[in-house]
């Protein structure tokens, strides 16, 4: 042929030595960056660990075999090694017989799968429900057992972390980065916890490596998952968004607390509270220390308690704001007619509405109000945030269909919507000068 | 090129003179020219993917948004996606198809020359409206090659402008899978019986009507969305009763049978290329037949493997698992008859052979990878994670893409009648194989330990995994302007080749010279 072959076997072994190494490679990186699986810690995610291994492993064995094979006759049946050439080319016994042994070989890997898959889809006998809602881009959760704890579930990431386009501004990248929010899912162990799991926009998949578990959550479907964390195993869980959704799709983590089955019982019973990282709140021991996470969780309440506090809700605003702000101290003194005592002021519902927007609308309109061009549509110099302001409550109450603007109606209170409607339209480069009290909200509803 | 000393050209000098310049190129009927083409234009789409993807390799080198933001990255991934698919993988089998079907079966051209000119020139053009999308407010599509609503229901006018592409490439694929079944059922050489075909033949023509089954099935899917996002229908938009589902199962009716007219064709060269380096006849050509055959109608039956997670009922996914799990018989039916063929043959390992062996080691890796997939609970952790990403670069570019390159240095010789630079070949095949496992081979581990795909930004426990890739990625793309270096100086000058150009290869396309004449078998070749 046209290169001989002799004298090459070093640079060939070399070669092809190189070339396994590569495939390799990655097993011989340090163990403790995660080759596999996270350690289950549900009987399910125990199962499928345990196939996924069995799996693996006949995988593995027909690999070595094939290639086996493969690579002796490489090395034997060479012309350099003036090998003359068989002239075989079918064999009829040999076709069957590897037709039949992979196909006995499936069946033995289909039975213990079925097995786990029946296991995984049986949602019954459970003994609570919640219902996760995707949304562009947080978690919502309602216990569905008469405890109505509801809450939204949103990164807690600083963006000065995510943000390393620029050195100097860029803060370090911590442990639990884009692992972390702001509010964690509370269940108990040892409890079959079952999930009724949907979306308000866009497809998103709810996954809990260490459960076992993961499900799509599709608008208009309601998908069922379950899972029962082994007593002992309490814990933090932390997983991900699993189907894009998006822009942020990769910063809407999900984190779980795993908690014994009696310190459920008494966070449900003490309404669901958290503290400042997040988790359950149980006791007072357990007070969560800053008093500035005190008025975020304010800005999430859950849709039964906001509808019963509405009518009092911007005084207890007012207060708050003023108790933790230092704008309050800086408020212009303005007697405040009895009759308008419910009336928040322009810099309470800044104050307020900034804090919401962040959490809120920056992840789209951008905290500085710019947008994206041809994505999301600006809010600095905006037709409808310089506008009349019912089109700008009607939009934020009730999204727009067909784009990612969301209907906020039921995710915030009148309040939050006053303060955050105030906010866009006299910050972020806007200076309309109007305000928009919890009553103007109300009044679209 | 026209050797006056042949048979071939005699008919030629007095019948067509061969056009020069723009009317050779761009009103071609024929054959060869738009083969040339189809895989010149599959070369640069494989370059400007290839950028796509480093762009996406780089970003994701470290945690953190260094270079480009979110929503820049979710383009990046869909439209390198649709690049590679639409625009390197299918229309290079289809150059291969154009320059070697007609040369392999002995007639004169394809079937329907006119039409395949047109087939041709829709594509830069579909791939130009598609480019351009990166220009319009909003940038190009950002939702993932599968397009899946209600996702692309809220992206800007890219979706329209992606929808139209898309249309055209599936025109021009469907104008050409009729082609290649027109011209194979047709004009095959006489005493050519089916069963006498060549193997890349027999390949190509399941594909084309697998094209033609699924291609339509595509078209109507994108134009739901099209109406659903301009003309107030609800085909998938929940919000008026529609069912986003609905997109998934038509999508994937579509896109599992396209995963395998992305590999049969690359299945019909390496078994052209073993057989000729093992001095050894195809093992079990029948077998090979059969199987590809099964494998075409198994993988219409096997669509919801891709969507076990939209929360099927349990006997829907029992029958996907096991169906899907049946796929890996008549494939591995192929594989062992591969390493049969090779078995006591007597091996020369010049560049062709090595991509051969090369995709029949790493397209079974990512087979049995697929394998894993197919197990139905497991499936739930590995779905959309890194390791989906890992499995189906196995198939698609060691199984695809170097199967291609492999049945570019095979035939090389015979379509520019000069040997390609054996060494840097070798090399060519080194570089690619080596960086592809550095690239690839650690997203296994990312996805099991829990990265999921398409994510623009991840926590610092995946960072190792994912330098590794991205200098891995880098190497195969800097080792590809070696490829091109290779085929430009083949183009160029080199030893001649023979008509033969390898020992005693079996084949009709060996027995014209080299470079095969503008013309060849005006009159149809006499079987052996």
């Amino acid at each position: 042929m046209l290169f001989s072959q002799r004298g090459r076997q070093a640079v060939k072994l070399s070669a092809v030595s190189a070339f396994l190494l590569s495939s390799l490679l990655g097993s011989l990186a340090k163990a403790d960056y995660g080759l596999n699986f996270q350690t289950p810690v549900t009987g399910v995610a125990r199962d499928i660990y345990d196939l996924h291994m069995l799996i693996f492993w006949i995988c593995v064995a027909i690999f070595v075999g094939v290639f086996g094979v493969m690579f002796y006759s490489i090395f034997k049946h060479r012309k350099s090694k003036n090998y003359t050439p068989a002239t075989f080319s079918h064999s009829t016994s040999v076709e069957v017989i590897w037709t039949v042994i992979p196909f006995l070989i499936l069946v033995g890997m289909a039975i213990p799968a079925t097995t786990v898959l029946i296991k995984m889809e049986d949602t019954t006998k459970s003994d609570l429900t919640i219902k996760i809602t995707g949304y562009q881009w947080k978690w919502g959760y309602d216990y569905m057992d008469g405890s109505d704890i509801s809450f939204y579930s949103t990164l807690s990431t600083p963006r000065t972390q995510i943000d390393q386009f620029n050195a100097d501004t860029a803060t370090e990248i911590g442990e639990n980065y884009l692992l972390e929010t702001d509010k964690a899912l509370i269940v108990p162990s040892g409890r079959k916890v079952r999930a009724l799991i949907t979306a308000n926009d866009v497809i998103h998949a709810w996954w809990i490596p260490a459960f076992g578990t993961k499900k799509d959550a599709i608008p208009g479907y309601i998908n069922e998952l379950w899972f029962n964390v082994d007593v002992g195993k309490e814990g933090v869980y932390r997983g991900n968004c699993a189907e894009l959704c998006g822009k942020d799709h990769a910063y809407m983590p999900i984190v779980v607390q795993v908690v014994t089955g009696a310190e459920f019982d008494q966070w449900t019973a003490g309404g669901g509270q958290f503290n400042a990282q997040g988790f359950a709140k149980l006791s007072d021991s357990n007070e969560a220390p800053v008093v500035k996470e005190a008025v975020i969780n304010e800005a999430v309440v859950t849709e039964a308690t906001a509808a019963a506090v509405n009518t009092n809700a911007p005084v207890i605003e007012t207060a708050e704001s003023q108790g933790s702000s230092d704008l309050a101290e800086s408020v212009v003194e303005a007697v405040i007619p009895a009759a308008q005592a419910s009336e928040a002021s322009m810099q309470d519902l800044l104050a307020s509405g900034e804090k919401v927007y962040i959490t809120q609308c920056a992840a789209c309109h951008q905290a500085t109000g710019s947008g994206m061009p041809g994505v999301f549509p600006a809010i600095t110099a905006s037709p409808i945030a310089t506008g009349p302001t019912e089109p700008h409550i009607d939009i934020v109450l009730n999204g727009k269909p067909g784009t990612t603007m969301a209907a906020f109606r039921s995710r915030l209170s009148d309040d939050d919507l006053a303060a955050v409607v105030t906010y866009q339209r006299n910050a972020l480069g806007n200076s309309v000068g109007d305000v928009v009290q919890a009553a103007d909200v109300a009044a679209k509803r | 090129m026209s050797n006056a000393n042949t048979a071939h050209d005699h008919h030629d000098d007095h019948d067509h003179p061969m056009p020069t310049g723009f009317k050779r190129w761009f009103m071609s009927t024929n054959h060869k020219d738009i083969g040339t083409l189809y895989l010149i234009f599959s070369l640069s789409m494989l370059m400007l993917g290839g950028a796509f993807a480093l762009v996406i390799r780089a970003e994701l080198f470290q945690p953190g948004l260094q270079f480009i933001d979110p929503h820049f990255f979710n383009q990046m991934t869909t439209v390198h996606a649709l690049v590679m698919v639409f625009g390197a993988v299918m229309p290079g089998f289809v150059g291969f198809a154009n320059w070697m079907l007609p040369l392999m079966v002995g007639a004169p051209d394809m079937a329907l020359p006119r039409m395949n000119n047109w087939s041709f020139w829709i594509l830069p053009f579909a791939f130009l409206i598609l480019i351009l999308s990166f220009f319009v407010p909003g940038g190009a599509p950002a939702s993932g090659w599968t397009l899946y609503a209600p996702l692309t229901i809220q992206g800007g006018m890219s979706v329209d402008m992606a929808i139209v592409a898309i249309h055209m490439m599936g025109i021009s694929s469907i104008m050409g899978a009729i082609n290649v079944i027109v011209t194979v059922l047709n004009m095959r050489a006489p005493g050519m019986t089916l069963m006498k075909m060549p193997m890349f033949v027999w390949t190509w023509l399941i594909t084309a009507f697998l094209l033609i089954a699924v291609m339509p099935v595509f078209a109507g899917a994108v134009t739901m969305l099209l109406t659903d996002r301009h003309f107030g229908t609800a085909f998938f938009n929940p919000a008026g009763g529609g069912d986003p589902v609905l997109y998934q199962h038509i999508f994937w009716f579509f896109g599992h049978p396209e995963v395998y007219i992305m590999i049969l064709p690359a299945f019909g060269i390496i078994s052209h290329i073993i057989p000729t380096f093992a001095r050894k006849p195809l093992f079990g050509y029948s077998s090979m037949v059969f199987a590809t055959a099964a494998i075409a109608f198994l993988s219409f039956i096997v669509w919801a493997h891709h969507m076990f997670t939209v929360g099927m009922p349990l006997q829907g996914e029992l029958f996907f698992m096991y169906a899907t799990m049946l796929i890996s018989v008549p494939t591995g039916v192929k594989v062992f008859n591969w390493v049969t063929t090779m078995w006591r043959g007597s091996m020369t390992f010049e560049t062709p052979m090595l991509f051969s062996i090369g995709v029949v080691f790493l397209f079974t890796l990512g087979g049995l990878s697929g394998l894993m997939l197919a197990i139905t609970p497991a499936d739930f952790q590995y779905h959309d994670t890194y390791f989906v990403v890992a499995h189906f670069h196995y198939v698609l570019f060691s199984g695809a893409v170097m199967a291609m390159m492999g049945g570019a240095y095979f035939w090389l010789p015979k379509w520019t009648g000069h040997m390609y630079n054996e060494k840097l070949g070798k090399i060519h095949f080194w570089l690619t194989a080596i960086s592809f496992n550095v690239t690839f081979f650690p997203q296994h581990f990312l996805g099991l330990a829990g990265m999921p795909r398409r994510y623009a930004d991840y926590n610092p426990i995946f960072t190792e995994f994912n330098q590794w890739s991205s200098i891995g990625a880098f190497c195969l793309g800097l080792s590809q302007l070696l490829f091109i270096y290779i085929i430009v100086a083949t183009v160029r000058g080199g030893k001649k080749a023979t008509a033969q150009v390898w020992d005693e290869p079996e084949g009709l396309e060996w027995t014209v010279p080299s470079p095969a004449p503008f013309h060849t078998f005006d009159t149809p070749p006499t079987l052996k």
